[in-house]
């Protein structure tokens, strides 16, 4: 165990200084990955800023609010104060100009694959269709239909077109959803798409349930935000980001509009979408920072940042628009600064990439070449690990599956190859294990009958007798009768002195030793600590101080109640009362080793079953040492937790008051040391 | 033998014919209806069956393929029937006595009403039961639980309950629950009513003060006979229940196995697949699982 701490702190030593000299010459952000437990790591760097375009040739932008990388390989941009979209290459140079004099505001752009060019114009209130040539092929206003909705405004800021040419309009201030028009007809509306959804709190719902309708239709109405930004793949699904919405902000919908992920961490403030060539996705929000997910909305990197106005490359002010050329480099419009920025990625990250897509194709034995060289830059990004095991978990090789799996705290992925893995174990053996319980079963049988018969060992037994008949040893054996008999059981240590300070201290140690056993040693999938990490000592405190700050406070209040007990006998009646965690706790461990997700609820029932009947030998235990009525105690409950929260709130006080005056000394000593110093 | 007189003990074991005679009618109902089939059950689990051609002996195949090969049965069938008798197990346990006690509160008339009322649903047939309940976990906004909770907010389009696999479980353990009051019920009820009056008398002579100390003092240490068996019974009730999943989801194998127990997988593999060695196999296992459910519970309410 120290072994493999001391493995891990080298490693991540290793790791923090190899890393950052590479990088930090030249990058002017931190990488961050998730790992596998969930937490924000810092990683290399994933995409290293390349330049910038601050002009289209010599027309510098005015107020570029959306851009879109077409698949010609040039950049669209539109410019809302100019009223015009400008198309420049990825190098910057100025190509051509649509629009002029056409458009008035235009706040979205989108190129289809044949070049017509779609613009959201939030002033003219329309969506202008303008052909290769540049001269607009259509129009189309507000759908005419009820269904969009008679007081409702049109305001398209931001498109997206499928491939069959029917538009997805983000539409301000329109909280239905994504506005669907198809081209039919001179644009006919197909309906609401995507909307996001409210959630209501029980308080909301509980008002909802009992107010009138004429009362409800006077309270604030509950109002689904509007979507930022969109954009489309190459397969038609729809990625749509929303400000504030939690874990909904990015969603991947599909053509029915039911959303297909649900990603690990988001940002507050999400401004642009985009797809890459390896159904990745980037997500970038308002202040900066750059985060990009895999197919299923696990994310792989966050870089970047908000530019603290030393006008770096690579830092942003206010992100408007995001997109991926064919080389994967990454174009990020930023509207303070008026300029593109470009990232590229690096080696690192384009491995990872390919990786990625061979195993999105179910190509997993290919992906695991690029997997092991990424895996050898970087071994401990969990991402890698988690693939490199599924991988193998499709290869069905579960050993080396249920390798990367725990390395990569791939819990789903683990329980499945470990399945396997105990499968194969218990095929072997069945026929061995079923041999080996009989034989157990007779080899006790026939011990027992010559125990009885030849009176074999009698001798041995008569001394482990005198032993389990000492005091202490019936002292310790009464925590047994104690848990099945909790009346008779206190009674007992009322009057018949059944229990002692050390018994119930004996009881107490094997409690917090069976917590910190169950803390690190139960299996992978039952553990949620942190590999290599131990807090022995806040873990044994927190059991003592919450049990002897509980006891000493039901002291205190059962004094001044009339409460029958002393301090000894409630001691002791508490600590016994953990018996049955002493007692099932272990076999609940050890089963933990072997069990998988498919059989957890075992542990979950073994876990309600202790505390259930701790909670009852508890109550019990106070009730009849006290000789309280049930009504008494639950008094005498409610009163020990105010008193435990009164005396946390002194001990806090006393906290504040000591720290104040230490600093105070402190700071005296200091000063004097200077004056008499100098 | 012949030439000696008859002693003590054999002239009695010859009394007792009378008695074997009278036992007789059900001991042969007994045998051919129950000891025979599980004989001839234990029997099959060891070949490979298909009701047609004569079984074929397979030695212990049946039971390894259970353990090792049949991902369905350790993966759902067992996991749910697992937690399915441990919810309804005790649970539908402790509801039969809670209600039998209440019940034996009341005066008679009421009582005689309300313990009919209580005790129908697990005579009632299990289709009429389903149809009731059909109804209030449809599937559509007509349903009863989804409109109200469409009503009130909580969702906004319709779950169908009884197909969607995160939901059949829980909605098939909530009506065994309710259905659960059986002959257990009947039995704790009689064993209430039937407590000696005079140890209540005395009881409150002693000090006991209200009637929860009357039910842990008295009560339960008075019907521990009756408890017993309200405890077996609901031991094998709740593990050869199996028709609930499948009547409310309207398909065996239920669907993605939610509602799987393992009688419904002993009837998918005996009567639509025919693999009635595989069958006979599963149902020993059953009958073990059972068997050790109720050793633990005599252990537990036989006394001391």
């Amino acid at each position: 165990m120290k072994k493999r701490i001391i493995t891990a702190i080298l490693s991540i030593l290793m790791f923090v200084l190899m890393v950052p000299e590479t990088v930090y010459a030249e990058v002017p952000y931190k990488t961050y990955t998730v790992d596998g437990y969930g937490y924000v790591t810092e990683t290399q760097t994933a995409y290293t800023p390349l330049g910038s375009i601050t002009k289209a040739g010599d027309i510098s932008f005015q107020n570029p609010v959306d851009m879109m990388i077409a698949e010609d390989g040039l950049i669209y941009i539109a410019d809302s104060l100019a009223g015009v979209i400008l198309v420049c290459d990825l190098d910057g140079e100025y190509v051509r100009t649509i629009g002029e004099g056409i458009l008035t505001n235009p706040t979205g752009v989108y190129v289809t694959e044949n070049n017509f060019v779609y613009v959201a114009d939030k002033g003219a209130k329309k969506v202008v269709v303008f052909d290769e040539n540049g001269e607009v092929s259509a129009e189309y206003g507000k759908p005419d239909s009820i269904i969009y909705g008679d007081k409702l405004d049109f305001k398209p800021m931001k498109i997206a077109v499928n491939k069959s040419g029917s538009m997805y309009i983000i539409c301000e201030g329109n909280t239905n959803g994504i506005v669907q028009i198809s081209p039919v007809d001179g644009g006919s509306f197909l309906g609401y798409f995507g909307t996001n959804y409210t959630s209501l709190n029980p308080f909301q719902i509980l008002q909802r349930m009992i107010l009138t309708d004429a009362q409800r239709a006077r309270m604030l109405s509950n109002i689904p935000s509007t979507p930022t930004n969109l954009t489309i793949d190459d397969d038609g699904l729809i990625y749509t980001v929303t400000q504030g919405d939690g874990l909904h902000s990015l969603k991947k919908l599909n053509i029915a509009g039911n959303n297909l992920i649900e990603p690990d961490t988001s940002d507050e403030l999400p401004a642009a979408v985009a797809t890459g060539n390896y159904e990745n996705i980037f997500v970038a929000s308002n202040d900066g920072y750059i985060y990009e997910y895999n197919s299923d909305g696990e994310l792989l990197f966050v870089f970047g940042g908000r530019d603290d106005g030393r006008y770096r490359i690579g830092l942003c002010s206010k992100v408007e628009a995001v997109d991926v050329d064919v080389n994967d480099h990454l174009y990020v419009l930023d509207s303070e600064k008026k300029q593109i920025h470009i990232f590229e990625p690096t080696e690192f990250t384009n491995l990872l990439h390919q990786a990625l897509y061979l195993y999105s194709k179910g190509r997993y034995t290919e992906s695991k070449e690029p997997l092991t060289q990424v895996l050898s830059m970087n071994s401990l990004f969990d991402y890698a690990n988690k693939a490199m095991g599924r991988a193998y978990l499709q290869e069905e090789n579960y050993t080396e599956a249920l390798k990367y799996a725990k390395l990569a705290k791939d819990y789903d992925g683990y329980s499945d190859s470990f399945w396997e893995v105990r499968n194969v174990w218990i095929r072997k053996n069945v026929v061995t294990a079923a041999i080996v319980i009989i034989a157990v079963v007779l080899a006790i049988k026939l011990v027992q009958y010559f125990l009885a018969k030849k009176k074999w060992g009698k001798k041995e037994s008569g001394a482990l007798k005198q032993f389990f008949n000492t005091i202490f040893m019936q002292r310790i054996r009464y925590g047994g009768y104690f848990m099945k008999h909790p009346i008779d059981g206190c009674y007992g240590v009322r009057r018949e002195g059944k229990a002692s300070y050390l018994c119930a201290n004996l009881m107490l140690a094997a409690y917090i030793l069976l917590t910190i056993i169950t803390k690190y040693f139960s299996g992978f999938l039952f553990k949620n600590v942190r590999e290599g990490r131990y807090d022995l000592i806040s873990d044994i405190g927190t059991v003592l101080i919450v049990f002897f700050a509980l006891t000493a406070c039901n002291y205190l209040v059962v004094t001044i109640n009339d409460g029958e007990g002393r301090l000894k006998e409630l001691y002791c009646a508490y600590a016994y009362s953990l018996m049955p965690y002493i007692m099932i706790q272990p076999f609940l461990i050890i089963i933990s080793n072997v069990l998988t997700d498919n059989e957890q609820f075992l542990i979950q029932f073994g876990n309600t079953f202790i505390k259930t009947w701790m909670v009852i030998l508890l109550f019990l235990s106070m009730k009849e040492i006290n000789n309280y009525t049930v009504k008494e105690t639950i008094k005498i409950i409610l009163l020990t937790a105010f008193t435990v929260l009164i005396a946390a709130l002194l001990v806090f006080i006393l906290y504040v008051l000591f720290s104040q005056v230490s600093d105070f000394v402190i700071t005296l000593g200091r000063e004097a040391v200077y004056r008499i110093g100098s | 033998m012949a030439g000696r007189r008859k002693t003590k003990i054999a002239k009695r074991e010859n009394a007792n014919r009378s008695a074997y005679g009278f036992l007789a009618p059900y001991i042969i109902a007994f045998s051919v209806f129950i000891i025979i089939p599980i004989v001839i059950a234990i029997g099959l689990s060891f070949t490979s069956f298909n009701t047609i051609e004569t079984p074929k002996f397979v030695g212990f195949l049946n039971y390894i393929n259970l353990l090792t090969q049949d991902d369905v049965f350790m993966q759902k069938v067992l996991p749910n029937t697992i937690v399915y008798a441990l919810i309804v197990g005790p649970g539908g346990y402790v509801l039969s006595f809670l209600l039998a006690w209440a019940l034996a509160q009341l005066s008679s008339v009421p009582r005689t009403i309300f313990a009919i009322v209580i005790y129908s649903p697990s005579i009632t047939g299990l289709t009429a039961m389903t149809v009731l309940w059909r109804v209030i976990f449809a599937g559509d906004q007509l349903g009863y639980l989804n409109y109200y909770l469409m009503k009130w907010g909580i969702l906004d389009e319709p779950i169908i309950w009884l197909i969607n696999a995160n939901y059949l479980l829980p909605i098939m353990i909530i009506i065994a629950l309710w259905s659960s009051m059986g002959v257990g019920f009947l039995a704790m009820l009689a064993g209430i009513l039937n407590a000696d009056e005079e140890l209540y008398e005395a009881a409150a002579i002693d000090g006991v003060k209200n009637r929860f100390q009357e039910m842990i003092y008295i009560t339960i240490p008075t019907i521990k006979p009756q408890m017993l068996f309200g405890a077996v019974m609901a031991i094998v009730n709740t593990f050869s229940n199996g028709a609930i999943g499948v009547q409310l989801s309207g398909a065996n194998p239920t669907p993605n196995y939610a509602g799987q127990l393992m009688v419904n997988h002993i009837e998918d593999y005996g009567f639509l697949r025919y693999e009635m060695g595989y069958a006979a196999a599963v149902s020993v296992v059953l009958l073990l699982i059972v068997y050790v459910f109720s050793k633990v519970a005599k252990k537990l309410f036989a006394g001391d």
